[in-house]
């Protein structure tokens, strides 16, 4: 056989291949049930132990699988989805309790109708137990909102009844036990696991969940799609959907066209162009929902010339805030007003004076001593197209001022490594305040020496506010305090604050139920198919 | 006799040395760049963490000792089969690798078999006819295959054959929604073969065709050029003039010139199939290919050195033996390489 019929055949080959191809067309995809909610993410799930959850994928399926102490309530929009009310606690696995001793003791009382899915015991009073045991035992992050909550002993007083004490009053704790990490898992179960070196079973923990939530897991072929069937036993009821299943698929393009064909129900982190492209597509809505997820740009405020409160504010007075909120977010988002996000509660616009004026910038900047400019790197992560658009106006704006804006981009270990270490001149990256709690917020970035205080920033009137605020659960108290919270740092200036972004996520049409939480997590439980309703 | 055997033996230790020092080369360079991507340790404790975590971390994953001692335990590790575990998945990196490994093989060997079925025909007659319709359609191929992204191909096939002709099916993995296949090979379509499940094994085939196509078009022009090439070149030779000179059949011509291909070819096939198996990542990301290429996407997304390590060393060690077995195969064919060492 020589070449030429080599290539004959091999040609043949290919025609009848596609001519059968096309007679067969494709099936397997079209008989799909319609109780199954099919979500296409963007990575596998990293671990179902949910202290050690430490990415978004991870932290929604956790959400979704275990049964949280607390959740938030929900209230309707009128624009196609409701919104957690953070201002109204609902119990979850805890289904009543009572504060003591002015807030220095909270007595629990666990929900008796509760069962762990997968081994069908009773949630008790020794799950809670075991789960404040395991915080402490494994140094995870759990522990993190244990300590930070002001937890100082977790008792249990009865076989439904735990009691929590408290150094002082915490005004975020229920905020920080609705978080998906704080959910009991089945003691029983995972003590079947443990072994000689690892004695919280945290190997076995982190392929297999022993939870009460509304769903658990069936089904995991990593690198390609997690199914979690519907809890039937759950107290609330069963879900809608009989099943859901997670598709991972790491390209955004083909989870955008995944979503228009039909093929998924819910298509996460697209891209605003697919977004954009998805709004016209038929059968698929675009939900765009204004949050508390704040895009700042961060000074190190040791390093001259940084260092000058004058700078910090002659660059506040050069940030374009509504080009960046309508050229950039298409207007979707909010114009950011300073430290407290616009929606979040204690919020008060007319602290802020801030607005796009070169002229003021220029003369502050003469003030501070600096009438020629200066150079100034911003790093921030790669891959955050966003971040990259904001950085670039920015960069042209600062230059009519003379700032030479340097952008670097980063790996993310790099760029997360150097806020640790304060190595940045100045960074950017969006910063989600899903406690929606000015002390919370304090604690965490502001006060001198925070963990997340990447711009070594200190002022010690407002390290005394943030005290206050951590023990003040008084709302008229807060209000005060957070008044002169806001007043402070918009003064200071170690950050600028360059907008609020949406949440924005597409899914097809029928799809209804959607409740936006404070942290941007997918809920599946409220979700339901419109046409089976 | 006892002289080809000393010759073979020699042959034999120079390859394989050579093996290994590229292999411990290969794992110094890409754990030393991997460490210079930043430390994970920030990107693993998040920003909810005390100082405490983050000392106990950092001692966990063995940070606080010098570069070298780390170097040296991981190749201590290695040595006993320990390829460490991923601090994303939470699994040890080799049990991670055996369950994505069939799935890059799979797809490798058939796109390099779509890839041999017609680059080498369509070199053959090119290099045979300079002149014909077929040379100017291999070297529109070739160039068209060697300059296009493999992922901007791939997303446009998807287009094509998905969104708009709705021939094959979407691009989510290796098979479709609910068919199990067993996992005795972990080669889908072998799978489903050997279960004598026909439903699962057309399923399969349709989820590879586009992916395969995919890298056959775009890493098969180096088979391509050189068959037409040395083709060309063994075409102007004197004993194929003097055959031609005879009166031969074009038949016995092309027999007697394909022979001289042998080495050169399958040469270049054995590294097209050594650079596939580390050269699908974008095609894998783009068709939801949950093989060593994703893999190694997600933990360079998450900083995970263990299986960067592992998804390198394992592509270099791979592609090195393909090499070694190219050689000992040209040795074999042509007794003069092995004695030029």
């Amino acid at each position: 056989m020589n070449g030429r019929s080599l290539l004959l055949l091999g040609g043949l080959i290919l025609v009848v291949a596609f001519v059968a191809l096309k007679r067969t067309r494709i099936s397997e995809t079209q008989d799909r049930e319609t109780d199954v909610l099919v979500i296409a993410i963007a990575s596998d799930i990293e671990t179902l132990d949910p202290p050690f959850s430490r990415f978004q994928r991870s932290n929604e399926t956790n959400l979704n699988v275990f049964d949280q102490f607390f959740r938030y309530a929900s209230r309707d929009t009128g624009k196609g989805y409701r919104v957690a009310d953070v201002g109204t606690i609902e119990g979850a696995a805890i289904e009543s309790w009572d504060w003591l001793d002015g807030q220095r003791r909270l007595a629990l009382k666990i929900r008796r109708d509760t069962v762990f899915a997968k081994t069908g015991r009773t949630v008790t009073a020794d799950d809670f137990a075991c789960w404040f045991e395991r915080a402490y035992g494994t140094d995870s992050g759990t522990l993190w909102n244990v300590e930070t909550a002001k937890i100082t002993k977790a008792e249990k007083t009865g076989d439904y009844e735990m009691t929590l004490h408290f150094s002082d009053p915490s005004p975020w704790f229920f905020s920080l036990f609705r978080d998906q990490s704080q959910a009991p898992i089945d003691h029983v179960a995972a003590a079947q696991h443990v072994e000689s070196d690892d004695e919280w079973a945290t190997r076995w923990l982190s392929k297999n969940d022993v939870g009460s939530g509304e769903f658990y897991v069936i089904s995991w072929e990593p690198g390609v799609k997690m199914v979690l069937k519907a809890n039937s036993k759950y107290w609330a009821g069963r879900a809608f959907f009989d099943e859901v299943e997670l598709r991972i698929v790491p390209n955004s393009t083909a989870r955008a066209l995944l979503l228009r064909e039909g093929e998924v129900d819910i298509a996460t982190d697209l891209s605003t162009d697919e977004l954009q492209a998805l709004r016209g597509a038929p059968d698929v809505k675009v939900l765009s929902i204004p949050t508390r997820n704040q895009m700042i740009l961060g000074f190190n405020t040791n390093t001259p010339p940084l260092d000058n409160v004058k700078v910090r504010q002659a660059l506040s007075y050069a940030v374009p805030y509504e080009l960046i909120h309508e050229g950039i977010f298409k207007g979707r988002g909010l114009v950011s007003a300073g430290p407290i996000p616009v929606q979040g509660r204690f919020h008060d616009s007319s602290l802020w004076p801030y607005a796009f004026d070169l002229e003021k910038a220029r003369a502050l900047l003469e003030e501070a001593g600096y009438p020629e400019g200066f150079e100034l790197t911003l790093d921030i992560a790669q891959g955050q197209p966003l971040t990259e658009q904001v950085a670039v106006v920015l960069q042209d704006t600062f230059s009519q001022i003379a700032v030479k804006l340097r952008i670097n981009p980063q790996s993310s270990a790099i760029f997360a490594e150097q806020l640790g270490t304060l190595e940045h001149q100045a960074w950017m990256r969006d910063l989600l305040w899903y406690v929606d709690d000015p002390g919370y917020t304090g604690e965490l970035f502001f006060k001198t020496g925070a963990v997340s205080n990447w711009m070594g920033y200190s002022n010690l009137e407002l390290d005394e506010v943030i005290r206050q605020l951590s023990v003040m659960v008084d709302p008229a108290g807060k209000a005060r305090l957070a008044e002169t919270y806001q007043k402070l740092i918009i003064t200071d200036a170690p950050v600028l604050f360059l907008a609020e972004l949406p949440f924005e996520i597409a899914m097809r049409e029928e799809i209804d139920g959607y409740v936006q939480l404070p942290d941007n997590l997918l809920w599946y439980y409220p979700l339901y198919r419109k046409k089976d309703r | 006799m006892l002289e080809s055997a000393r010759q073979w033996c020699l042959f034999l230790l120079k390859r394989l040395g050579f093996l290994c020092i590229s292999l411990i080369g290969v794992s110094l360079v890409t754990f030393v760049v991997t460490h210079q991507i930043g430390d994970p340790v920030y990107l693993l404790v998040g920003p909810k963490h005390t100082q405490e975590m983050l000392d106990n971390m950092v001692r966990e994953l063995g940070l606080d000792q010098p570069l070298y001692a780390q170097y040296c335990r991981y190749i201590s590790r290695l040595a006993q089969g320990d390829l460490g575990v991923s601090r994303y998945t939470f699994s040890p990196v080799l049990s991670d690798i055996r369950l994505r490994l069939p799935a890059t093989l799979e797809l490798s060997t058939y796109a390099l078999l779509l890839g041999v079925l017609w680059a080498v025909p369509l070199g053959l007659i090119a290099g045979r006819h300079k002149k014909s319709w077929a040379a100017k359609f291999a070297d529109l191929s070739a160039r068209a295959g060697a300059s296009m992204p493999a992922f901007w191909l791939g997303l446009l096939l998807i287009f094509v054959f998905y969104a708009e002709l709705h021939w094959l099916p979407a691009p989510m993995g290796r098979i479709g929604r609910g068919f199990e296949v067993g996992t005795v090979t972990g080669w889908y379509t072998i799978d489903s073969l050997l279960a004598g499940n026909w439903s699962a094994f057309g399923s399969s085939v349709r989820h590879l065709v586009l992916p395969a196509l995919t890298l056959a078009f775009t890493t098969s022009p180096s088979i391509l050029l050189i068959t037409r090439n040395t083709m060309a070149e063994v075409m102007k030779t004197d004993y194929i003039r003097t055959a031609k000179s005879f009166g031969m059949p074009p038949q016995t011509i092309s027999r007697y010139a394909v022979r001289n291909l042998l080495v050169p070819v399958s040469t270049m096939i054995a590294m097209t199939y050594g650079y596939l198996l580390s050269g699908t990542v974008l095609v894998e990301v783009v068709f939801t290919w949950p093989g060593l290429g994703f893999y190694a996407v997600e933990a360079m997304n998450h900083s995970d050195y263990e299986p960067i390590m592992a998804v390198v060393l394992l592509s270099a060690g791979f592609y090195l033996l393909v090499y070694v077995l190219s050689d000992i195969l040209s040795a074999i064919i042509d007794p003069r390489i092995r004695v030029g060492g």
